[in-house]
C-alpha cells in the first residue's frame, strides 16, 4: 500500500527544498508539491481516485487564495483526509491562527521556518509511523525507513501467531 | 489477472472434479471422492494463498458439514453420511484449540504488562557485554520465549529491543547482520521445544492419541535437546559467518515494572501451569485440561479482560481447526483407508516414508505457512503410517514431520519472523539462506539421526 505526502507552499524554492529533504521517503511514499490549496485539492482527489490516501501534509499558512489553516480545517472535516497527519510549516502563522489550527484542524505539529532538514526528517518519521501503525495492515513493510522499534513493538502487541 | 492467480483458479476448478464426477475414481465411494476434492482444494488454496489461510480452514469445515455430514444438504447426503455434524463443529473447540487458548492467555498477559520485556532484561544481564556472549543470550531468551509465545510476537519484541543497538552499529560491522539474523533463527528453533511453541506441533498432538499420546513434558524431553543443539550450532555458525568487529556491546532495555499484584499472579500461574504440564503422570490432568488454568485464572482475577479476548489470534485457531477437520474427515470418510489401498506400503520402510514426507514438508514450509504445511502433510503421514503393521511407527513419523515444518526458514517468505528481520532492509535473501537455510538443513539431518537412534 502506498500513501501520499503533500507539501504546499506558494514559494517554489521552499517546495523544492522540502521535497529534497524528504527524498529518502520516496521509495515507499508518493511525494507531491502544490503551490496553492486549490492545486493541493486536485492532487488529493487524483490520488483518492486511485485509492491512495493522504498520510502526511506540510502546509504553509499565508498563501494567495485559501489560507493554510483554513485548508487544514477543511481537510479535517473530510472523512477521506481527516486521518492525515497535519503539519504547519510556516513563518507567518500568528497566535490566533495557530490556536485555530490546533483546535479545529487537529494540527499535529508546527515547524517554524527556517527549518532544519534533520528536524523535518525526524518529524516525518514520527508522524508517518503513527499513520501506518493506525492504518496499514502490514506496517512491517515500512520498517526500513520509519521507526522500526515502534513498528516491531506494535507487531509484538498484535502477536500474530506461527 | 496475473498468471499465478489464473493458474490457481484453474487448479481450484480441477480440484472439485471428484465431487462432480465421482465415477471417475472407481476405487473411492461418493463420500470419499468428495473428501478427496476437499483435500485437493485445501492443497491448492493453502499453497497458492489466493484466499487467507484461515479462510481455507473455515471452508474445509463448511464443506465437510454440507457434503459429508448427517445434517448436510439432503440432496447429497443420505442416512449413510460418514460424519456427525456435531463432531465436525467440535473442531473449533478441539483440545488442541484449548491448548492454544491457554498459551494465548500466558502470552497476552505477559505482553499486556510488558512482563516479557522485563524478563528479557533480567535474563540478559548475566551474558555481559561481549558481542558473542550477548548474541548467545539473545538467542537463548528468544528461543525460551518462543516456546511459550508465538514465534512472530517473540521476534517482534526482540527486534524492538535490538533496534537502538542496530542503529548505533556501523554498517560495515558484520555483527549488525549477525544480531539481526540471530533473532528469527532462535525464534524458529525455539518453537520446536513445546507443544504450544508453534502450531504445527499442536497439529501433531492431534494425531498422537491413545497409546501414542505425547504429554507436554514428553514433548519437551526430545524437543528441548533438539532446540539446544540447533541453537548452539546456529550461534557458532553466526559467530563464524558474521564475526563481530566491535569488542563490547551495551544493550539498554527500557522496561516498565508491572504492578506487584499482576506480576505475582502472573508468575504464580505461569509457574503452576508449567509444573502441571510437566507432571501430568502424577495428577492425571492432561496437557489440555491444564491449559484451562491460565485462561481461567487471568480472566477471574482481571489480569485479562474482554478487550484482551479480542486480541487473541482467533484466525490461527481457525487454521488449526480446519487442519484437524481435514484429518478427521479423511479418516472417518474412509478416504485414508482407500488411499492406503493404492499405496504399496509393503514396499516402503518407515524411514523411507519419513524421509519422503519430511523433504516435502521442508520444501513446502519454506514457501508457505508452516501450519498449512502441517495441516496438509500430517494427515497424509498418519494415513500412510496407519498402513504399517507396526503401530508405533506413527509417533516418530508425526513428530519428525511436525518438527520439520519449523525448519522451513531459509527464505524471507518462509516464516513471519524471517519476514520481520528482512523488512528492516539490512539483510538480504542470501543472508537468510546462509543462516536459516544452512541451520535448517543441519536440523533435518539431526532429526534423521535421532530417527536412527530411536
Amino acid at each position: 500500500m502506498r500513501y501520499l505526502i503533500l507539501v504546499i507552499d506558494d514559494e517554489r524554492e521552499v517546495l523544492d527544498n522540502v521535497i529534497e529533504d524528504l527524498c529518502e521517503f520516496a521509495s515507499l511514499f508518493d511525494i507531491e508539491a502544490a503551490e496553492s490549496a486549490e492545486e493541493a485539492t486536485d492532487i488529493i482527489n487524483e490520488y483518492h481516485a486511485r485509492n491512495e490516501a493522504l498520510a502526511l501534509i506540510f502546509c504553509d499558512h499565508i498563501m494567495p487564495g485559501k489560507l493554510g489553516v483554513d485548508f487544514l480545517i477543511e481537510l479535517n472535516q473530510d472523512a477521506h483526509t481527516k486521518d492525515a497527519k497535519k503539519i504547519l510549516l510556516t513563518g507567518q502563522a500568528g497566535h490566533q491562527d495557530t490556536i485555530k489550527a490546533i483546535n479545529d484542524a487537529d494540527l499535529d505539529h508546527y515547524i517554524a521556518k527556517p527549518w532544519q532538514p534533520e528536524e523535518l526528517k525526524e518529524v516525518t518519521v514520527r508522524f508517518l509511523t503513527d499513520y501506518v501503525l493506525a492504518h496499514d495492515e502490514n506496517p512491517q513493510a515500512f520498517s526500513k525507513i520509519l521507526d522500526s522499534a515502534r513498528i516491531f513493538e506494535h507487531i509484538h502487541e498484535q502477536g500474530d501467531y506461527e | 489477472m496475473n498468471a499465478r492467480r489464473m493458474s490457481s483458479y484453474v487448479l481450484v476448478a480441477l480440484s472439485i472434479l471428484p465431487i462432480l464426477f465421482p465415477q471417475l475414481l472407481s476405487s473411492f465411494s461418493v463420500y470419499q471422492s468428495r473428501m478427496l476434492a476437499i483435500l485437493l482444494l485445501a492443497v491448492v488454496l493453502w499453497m497458492s494463498e489466493i484466499v487467507p489461510v484461515y479462510a481455507t480452514g473455515l471452508l474445509i469445515i463448511s464443506l465437510e458439514l454440507v457434503l459429508l455430514s448427517n445434517k448436510g444438504l439432503s440432496l447429497l447426503v443420505g442416512t449413510d453420511a460418514p460424519l456427525d455434524y456435531r463432531q465436525v463443529m467440535a473442531n473449533f473447540a478441539s483440545p488442541i484449540v484449548i491448548l492454544f487458548l491457554g498459551g494465548f492467555a500466558l502470552a497476552t498477559a505477559a505482553n499486556k504488562y510488558k512482563i516479557d520485556r522485563s524478563m528479557a532484561k533480567v535474563l540478559l544481564k548475566p551474558f555481559g557485554q561481549k558481542p558473542a556472549s550477548i548474541v548467545f543470550g539473545l538467542m537463548s531468551i528468544t528461543a525460551l520465549f518462543s516456546m511459550f509465545m508465538s514465534n512472530t510476537a517473540t521476534t517482534a519484541m526482540m527486534l524492538a529491543i535490538l533496534t537502538p543497538l542496530l542503529t548505533a552499529l556501523p554498517d560495515e560491522d558484520p555483527a549488525k547482520k549477525g544480531f539481526l539474523l540471530a533473532i528469527p533463527l532462535a525464534a524458529n528453533i525455539g518453537g520446536m521445544g513445546t507443544p504450544i511453541g508453534t502450531p504445527p506441533n499442536a497439529v501433531a498432538m492431534k494425531y498422537l492419541t491413545g497409546a501414542q499420546a505425547v504429554s507436554f513434558g514428553q514433548w519437551m524431553l526430545f524437543g528441548l535437546p533438539i532446540v539446544i543443539i540447533l541453537l548452539l550450532i546456529a550461534w557458532w555458525w553466526l559467530m563464524t559467518a558474521y564475526k563481530p568487529k566491535l569488542k563490547t556491546v551495551d544493550l539498554a532495555i527500557k522496561t516498565v515494572a508491572a504492578p506487584k499484584r499482576v506480576s505475582g499472579i502472573f508468575f504464580t500461574t505461569f509457574g503452576l501451569t508449567v509444573v502441571l504440564w510437566l507432571s501430568g503422570a502424577f495428577h492425571g490432568m492432561n496437557t489440555y485440561v491444564v491449559s484451562m488454568l491460565p485462561l481461567t485464572v487471568f480472566f477471574l482475577t482481571g489480569i485479562l479482560d474482554k478487550s484482551d479476548i479480542k486480541k487473541f489470534n482467533w484466525e490461527v485457531l481457525w487454521l488449526i481447526a480446519g487442519g484437524i477437520a481435514l484429518g478427521e474427515g479423511m479418516f472417518q470418510s474412509g478416504l485414508s483407508e482407500a488411499l492406503i489401498a493404492l499405496i504399496p506400503t509393503d514396499a516402503l520402510s518407515v524411514a523411507m516414508v519419513i524421509v519422503i514426507f519430511s523433504v516435502v514438508a521442508y520444501v513446502m514450509a519454506n514457501l508457505v505457512s508452516h501450519t498449512a504445511t502441517a495441516n496438509l502433510v500430517l494427515p497424509l503421514v498418519a494415513t500412510v503410517a496407519s498402513g504399517f503393521s507396526d503401530a508405533s511407527a506413527l509417533k516418530p513419523a508425526i513428530i519428525i514431520i511436525a518438527l520439520t515444518c519449523s525448519l522451513g526458514m531459509g527464505l524471507p517468505i518462509s516464516t513471519p519472523p524471517n519476514a520481520l528481520a528482512y523488512s528492516t532492509g539490512q539483510i538480504q535473501t542470501k543472508d537468510l539462506l546462509l543462516t536459516g537455510g544452512v541451520v535448517s538443513a543441519i536440523g533435518l539431518l539431526l532429526l534423521y539421526g535421532l530417527m536412527m537412534i530411536f
